[in-house]
Parts: C-alpha cells; structure tokens; sequence
C-alpha cells in the first residue's frame, strides 16, 4: 500500500520536527527573569550620578522595523545609545517588549490589562490616567524634583505650567511628561502658488475668498493638462480627522481646522462659555455655521470628492492634483518632498490664512506635552527613568543618527523649546541676509539642531535669499537639508510673520467618565459631522446630535471639566 | 457540447460567465495589484499613480528585499509554525476524529466530550485571560505559543469534518476488519486514515493558511520583532498610524521610511508558499469538503 507508506513517512517527519523544535526551545523562551540587583542607591541626588554597580531597567521600546540606520550589527538593544547610558550611568537597558509605532498602543494597553508591566515605558495621555488610577505607576514627585536636570526643568517650566498639571494627580507627579514644539499645533493654509499666479489669484484672505479659488482651482485647469482633474481643497483621509480636537491636538494633516476657526468654531475644543463655565465646541451653533459652509463647499464640488474614503490624501498632493490643504509647518516632511521630486514648478507656500472676520488668525493652539514616563509601581530606581531623559537632553547632539535613528534612545522623548520653529525661522533669515554670520547661532545647545541648520542654509537656497519660491531652491544638493530649511522658511514663517490669537483648550486630558463614554460620543460627533458635510443629513440633524450628546454622558462630563479646570 | 442551445440558455450562459469573470476578477486584482506596485518606483508609488500596470519599472524592492534579514528570518518562523502546526493537527484530529465517530453506545463519554469541544468553539476566555494563561505557561516568545493557539482554536472544525467523514465510510468495511481480528488502532490507522486522505489533505490546507495567515497571536506573545511570524511582520509595516497621537518627530522618521513598494514585494513574497501548496491539495480539497457534508 502506498498511500500507507507516505502517510507514515509523513508521520514520521512531523514528529521529528517535533523534537528538533522542543530542542530549539530554550533558546526562543524569553529571559523574563532578570537579575534585579537590589542594591537601594545610597548615593546623594546626582541627575548625572552613574550608579556604583549596574542596575538593569526592563522598558517597553517602539522600533521602526521600516528604520535600518543602524550599523555594524547594532541591535535595537545594543548601539550608540544603549551603550551611552550603560557607560555614562551604568544602567543596562532590557526590553519587556517591543513593537512598531503601528502596534505600540496594543502593546502598553495588554500590559496594563494583563498588570504584566515593564520597568519604565512611553504612554500618552489616556493610557496614564488608566495606570494612575489602577494604582500601577510609581510617585515621581521626589524623583522629579530631586534628580531632574536643570535644563529639562527650564524647557518644562517654559510651559507655563501645563508640562507638570498634566502629569500630577492629586498633588502628585506620577510621570514624566515631554515638551515639544507648539508650532505643529497650528494648521496653516498650504497652497499652489505656481496656481494661484497663473490663473491671476491672490492668496485668499477670507472664506469667500477661499472658495473662490477653490472654484477656480477646479474648473479653471490650473495644471494645464486639458483634463477635469483637480482638486481645490484636500479632505482628511481615513487616518486623519475633520479637526484636531483636545486629546490629539496636534498634527492633524487635510483636515479642516483653518475653516472652522476663521468662523470662530472649536470644535473638539472645550471652551469658555459665556457665563464662565466650561462647554463643549462641538455642540456650539458656531460649529453648525461652520459645518454649513463646509456644506456647501462639498455640494459645489470645492472639496475633494473623495474626502473621508481616501487612505491617504498626500497621493494627490504627490500626483499634482490638489490645490489646497491644511497642515502643521512640517509638510515638507510629508507629501511635499515627493511632490516636488514629482513635479518640480510645484510651489508649495504656506500662509496663516483664512482670516476671521475682524481680519485676525484665530486658529486653535495644541498642548506641548503628549507623551509620558512612566515607572512600575514597585520597580527599585525610579530615578533611573529621570536619569537616562537627563542623559539624552544632555548629549543628543553627539549622537550620529546616521548609524541608529534617535528612536533607538531608550525611553525617548522629545524635549524642545516651545518656540523652536520659530527661533530657527528668524536666525535662518538674518544668516541669510547677512545680518548675522552663522557662528552667531552656535551657543543656543537647547535649540539642538539650530547649528546644523544655519551651518548648512547655504547649501540648499539659492539667489535671491528673500524668495522663498520653490525655483530658487536646490533641492538635489541635500534633499534631507532642503526639508528642514523649507519647513523653517516656508512652513514656520507665517507663524512668525502672523500675530496669533490662538484659541487653547481648558483641558488637554480625560476626565473620568470620558474613559467610558468618549469613544461612542467621539464616534457620535465624528459621523454626524461627515454626514453633514458630504450631504447625505440635512444640517438640521447637528440639533438632533447636541441633543444625543448631552443625553449620553455628554452633560456629566461637561461638569467634570468642570470640575478639572477650576 | 450540444449545438441546439435555445437563445435564453446562451443569454444565462454569458451572465453566468460574466458573473464568474467578475468574482474572479475581484481575486486576481488585488493580487496583480500588489504585484505592479512592487515592480514602481517610490515616487509613483506615493503618488497613487499605479494602477494595473507598473509605472518606471523596476526590481529596486526586491534587490532591497534580499538584504531584510527580519524578514527571512520571519519567513522562517512561519514556515516552523505551519509545519508544527499543520503537523500536529494532522495526528490529533484523527486520533480524535475516529472515537468520537462512534456512537454512545460503543463510547460512553462521547457526548460530554464533544459538547466540551462545541463549547471552547463557541465561547472563549479573551485576549488578556489567554495572554496570562500563555504567560503563566512561560511560552512567551516561543513557537509553541503560536502552535498551541492557534491550533486549539481551529481544530475543533477540523474534528467534525473528519467525524462526518468518518460517519460516511461503509461500516460493512470496519464490521469485515473486526470479524478478521483488527483492534481499534489497526482500524484506525490500516483502513480509515488510508480511506480518509481528502479529508485529510483539507483539513491539513485550512491548518496550513490558517497558521500561515494569523497575525495576531505573533503580535500579542512575542514581545520582541525577531520572534515575529511572517505576517505579524508584515502587518506591522502595513497598518497606517494615526498622525495625531505622534509626536512631529515620530512623523518626520516615518515619512522618511515609509516605503509602499517595499512593502507590496514582502506581501507578495509571502503569498507565494501557500499560492504553491495550494494546486496540490486542490483536488482533495474539493473531494473532501462535499464528501464531508453530504450523507449518502
């Protein structure tokens, strides 16, 4: 019987591999167990103190798989600064796990389900409140006070505040918050120029203005290709939102935020009603004016069709079919740099428009602080954590990101001036007009990357140095170079050009009953706005919203905001 | 073929036709798309200008491809898992398939034993529960986690196809075995395994693109990247982040990295093994899954 034989040949093989693979086993079990030294640190409160014997901290690390800067088989736990801290504190760095930015979230939400925690890892804001209040994270106020360094107490200081309140519960600081650049917070109005000038436009000033050239952007053929395939303004695509709202209010790419603040609308935002207390900006008849235009602008076909469906709404800024979108400063990282690769008359100029109706910029301002430390309750250095961000603010500009992305820095957080941006804008401009020489700029160490910009500005912009037109630019000389010095030039400067009435949000943070209620509220809002806009609900249905949302938990929240902000 | 076709049979025939050209097509294209956009350059890429053709062809992703040790080590990984796995299921759903086939009468327990199993198809503990459960094992970061799992959860489907398949078999074959002196392992292993192939060869497809396709369980218990099976790998590049709860630095890295041709020539990389395993056990395929279901 043949079929008999190979059935027990086949056997055979499986059971093998059977053995091979318990055999290999030991090798693949992960090495949880660690040898905690328990040796307590007896040494004084020394932010730069290396520790007599080493001590080994089990973090949970975002890695890039798509990064392969590092070298010379350096591992995602053994390089450049790995090494720096083992040498410099005499830490050992362990990894409880680690994932990809995609899935990082999943990773710390089944750690803190599962209370299997890591030593010390990076959360945002949702996720510490949840660790705070299950009691798993450790009291950071001694920690904080005791070894934080002076230059990471300046930049968090430089907050005014809203650094620290966002971390201290009850009189106490549970974590260790971050501080970044409040320049992409603001959304500005990215545009077409090479268009603009060659259908005889000026930047639009105001709403109507707004539409106007959205008009002409679709039915005008500003690219010249004879065909009907333009788009006057980008909507957001399925990974970004129709504004940015409290709990993610930055970064928001194609959205509307430009829009609705010009008509004085917040939504997402909590503001201060008119008698004082605090209310929500999504359910303000503002917001309803706003969606109105939106509304229409959608039906006039001024907005892409396609909003809200797309993946990825940098695909038609790449391919040359958008006129019009808002976005942060930073843009030259994203869909512009292949943009111009693309198609190199692309020029792409940022203003801070549209205006209100006063001629002012309102938009909505962000926080600076969204990503945290925090340490295991029981972990035996919690100092250790405040140690290695003291170490990284100290000496990241000796780390050569060409051999190790800075990610790779364990439990990194970015610790920026709030006015980072806007500082490299103006020193860049007096480098360039000869004003200042770039020596000038060298002694700024909290501006880390200020040297190489005013080191470098020459390198990728060409004569005349006050015309920031995509003409005059040598993108092919250093493309990484060119994105920087654009994003400072182009993307920054109406933030420095511009007086801004910005509009901030009393909280940053969840409250309670948010935890249970915010995602179905958030999912309620969400919808019913798209809706709206695309067509498919009259407006009216915004009162049927303001009413569901005040009935679902919408009403308690709102005094727990209350509550938080008094 | 007939030639006296009536016009409203060839009027059926060319909607049928059309009908299975377009659910056909719906399988191709995504594939063929997949295939195109790994053969474009970046910038074409980006800008969402390939459609079913590559645009400024050429094989950059996949020279790029070759030097990605991750991923064949993944590769590798998933091929261990498929094999263990198919493996395993192949032995126990037999052993368990032919007892269970029997009647109350011939095996007291059956009952309590294959409601059991209906049970654990029907309810489950959650992620977290089975995250500890396999902690407490200490299978973190080991095949076995992705083996065990996975094949625990699949292979009560495979069991009662099997028993239907069993059910089927003449029981004049077994009653003639018996009365010449066969045990229970003789029939099992010399009569109803041999008889019992198609089936066999389906159940030990679905296992096959079961283990090779699951994504999650890599995720949730390896905690580092290089215990990653294949498509954990994968999916990780794949799934787009939400901008807003990055920091503008995180974005700046990812839009640098961000590489859409690279990673269409990965998927389409690791769809080619179960693309290969497939015509070979198509035909046992079709076979065991009617013959499993139908009473004669």
């Amino acid at each position: 019987m043949k079929v008999n034989k190979s059935v027990w040949g086949f056997l055979a093989i499986i059971f093998i591999l059977l053995l091979v693979a318990c055999s290999n086993e030991e090798t693949a079990t992960d090495k949880e167990e660690t040898d905690n030294s328990t040796t307590k640190s007896t040494e004084p409160a020394d932010p730069f103190g290396k520790y007599e014997e080493t001590i080994t901290i089990a973090i949970g690390q975002e890695v890039d798989p798509s990064d392969t800067s590092l070298q010379d088989g350096d591992t995602p736990l053994d390089n450049q600064y790995t090494r720096h801290v083992m040498e410099n504190l005499n830490i050992e760095v362990e990894h409880a796990f680690t994932a990809s930015p995609s899935n990082y979230d999943q990773k710390v939400s089944l750690a803190i389900a599962s209370n299997d925690l890591p030593d010390a890892m990076v959360v945002g804001p949702v996720e510490l409140r949840q660790m705070v209040e299950a009691d798993q994270i450790a009291d950071l106020t001694e920690v904080y006070e005791n070894y934080a360094s002076p230059a990471i107490k300046e930049i968090i200081d430089s907050s005014n505040g809203v650094a620290l309140d966002s971390v201290t519960f009850d009189g106490k600081i549970m974590a260790l918050p971050n501080s970044q650049a409040g320049a992409d917070g603001v959304h500005n109005l990215w545009i077409r120029q090479d268009w603009l000038d060659k259908l005889g436009l000026e930047p639009p000033e105001t709403i109507e203005e707004l539409k106007e050239v959205a008009k002409a952007f679709v039915e005008q053929d500003p690219d010249g290709n004879g065909a009907d395939d333009t788009i006057g303004l980008a909507g957001p695509d399925t990974s970004n939102k129709l504004y940015a709202n409290f709990i993610e209010s930055t970064n928001n790419l194609y959205g509307f935020d430009g829009i609705f603040s010009a008509l004085h609308a917040y939504p997402g935002y909590w503001l201060e009603g008119d008698d004082g207390s605090p209310v929500y900006g999504s359910i303000l008849p503002e917001t309803k004016e706003a969606l109105e235009v939106l509304r229409e602008m959608y039906s006039e076909g001024l907005i892409d069709p396609e909003m809200g469906v797309r993946e990825d709404s940098g695909e038609s800024i790449i391919s040359g079919n958008t006129g019009m979108f808002f976005g942060p400063f930073w843009m030259p990282y994203g869909p512009l740099t292949d943009a111009v690769k693309t198609n190199p008359d692309a020029n792409w100029q940022s203003y801070a428009l549209p205006l209100d109706s006063n001629g002012e910029y309102t938009p909505h301002l962000s926080t600076t602080t969204t990503q945290f430390v925090v340490v295991r309750k029981d972990y035996e250095h919690p100092e250790a954590a405040m140690k290695i961000l003291n170490n990284l603010l100290a000496n990241e500009s000796e780390f050569d990101p060409s051999i190790g992305g800075p990610g790779y820095y364990p439990l990194r957080l970015v610790y920026a001036p709030a006015d980072e941006m806007e500082v490299t804008t103006v020193a860049l401009r007096e480098v360039l007009a000869g004003t200042k020489q770039p020596e000038d700029f060298y002694d700024m160490p909290a501006y880390k990357l200020l040297k190489s910009d005013v080191d470098t500005i020459f390198d990728v912009k060409l004569e005349p140095y006050d015309n920031m037109a995509i003409q005059y630019w040598d993108i092919e000389n250093h493309l990484g170079q060119w994105t920087r010095a654009y994003s400072a030039l182009v993307g920054t400067a109406p933030l420095v050009d511009t007086e801004i009435n910005g509009v901030k949000s009393l909280i940053y943070s969840q409250t309670k009953t948010m935890e249970d209620r915010w995602v179905n509220l958030k999912k309620l809002e969400d919808e019913t706005f798209l809706k709206i806009i695309m067509g498919t609900e009259p407006l009216d249905s915004f009162d049927q919203f303001v009413e569901d949302w005040k009935q679902q938990g919408g009403e308690q929240i709102t005094n727990e905001v209350a509550e938080a902000v008094q | 073929m007939l030639r006296s076709k009536s016009l409203s049979s060839k009027v059926a025939d060319v909607v049928l036709i059309s009908i299975l050209v377009i659910v056909a097509l719906t399988c191709i294209l995504p594939l063929w798309y997949t295939l195109s956009l790994s053969l474009s350059s970046k910038t074409a890429a980006a800008a969402g200008a390939v459609a079913l053709w590559p645009v400024d062809f050429n094989f950059d992703s996949y020279k790029q491809l070759l030097q990605d040790g991750q991923f064949f080590k993944s590769f590798w990984i998933s091929i261990q898992r498929v094999v263990l796995g198919a493996g395993l299921n192949f032995i126990i759903v037999p052993l368990m398939a032919y007892p269970l086939s029997k009647t109350v009468k011939d095996f007291k327990g059956r009952n309590v034993l294959m409601w059991t199993l209906i049970f654990t198809m029907l309810f489950n503990g959650g992620l977290i529960p089975l995250y500890l459960t396999i902690k407490g094992y200490g299978l973190m970061n080991s095949i076995w986690a992705l083996v065990l799992v996975g094949g625990a959860q699949t292979i009560v489907f495979n069991i009662i196809l099997t028993i239907n398949f069993f059910r089927n078999l003449p029981k004049s074959l077994e009653e003639a075995a018996l009365v010449d002196g066969a045990g229970p392992w003789y029939i099992l292993f010399k009569l109803y395994i041999p008889l019992s192939i198609p089936v066999l060869a389906t159940i030990s497809l679905f296992s096959i693109v079961y283990h090779w396709n699951e994504f999650l369980y890599g995720l949730i218990f390896m905690t580092r990247e290089e215990f990653y099976p294949l498509q954990t790998y994968i999916q990780q590049l794949v799934v787009s982040v939400d901008p807003s709860t990055m920091t503008e630095d995180q974005y700046k890295r990812m839009s640098e990295l961000s590489n859409r041709t690279l990673d269409a020539a990965k998927i389409f990389i690791a769809m080619i093994p179960v693309l290969l395993v497939y015509p070979f056990l198509q035909k046992y395929f079709i076979h065991g899954i009617t013959l499993g279901s139908v009473k004669e």
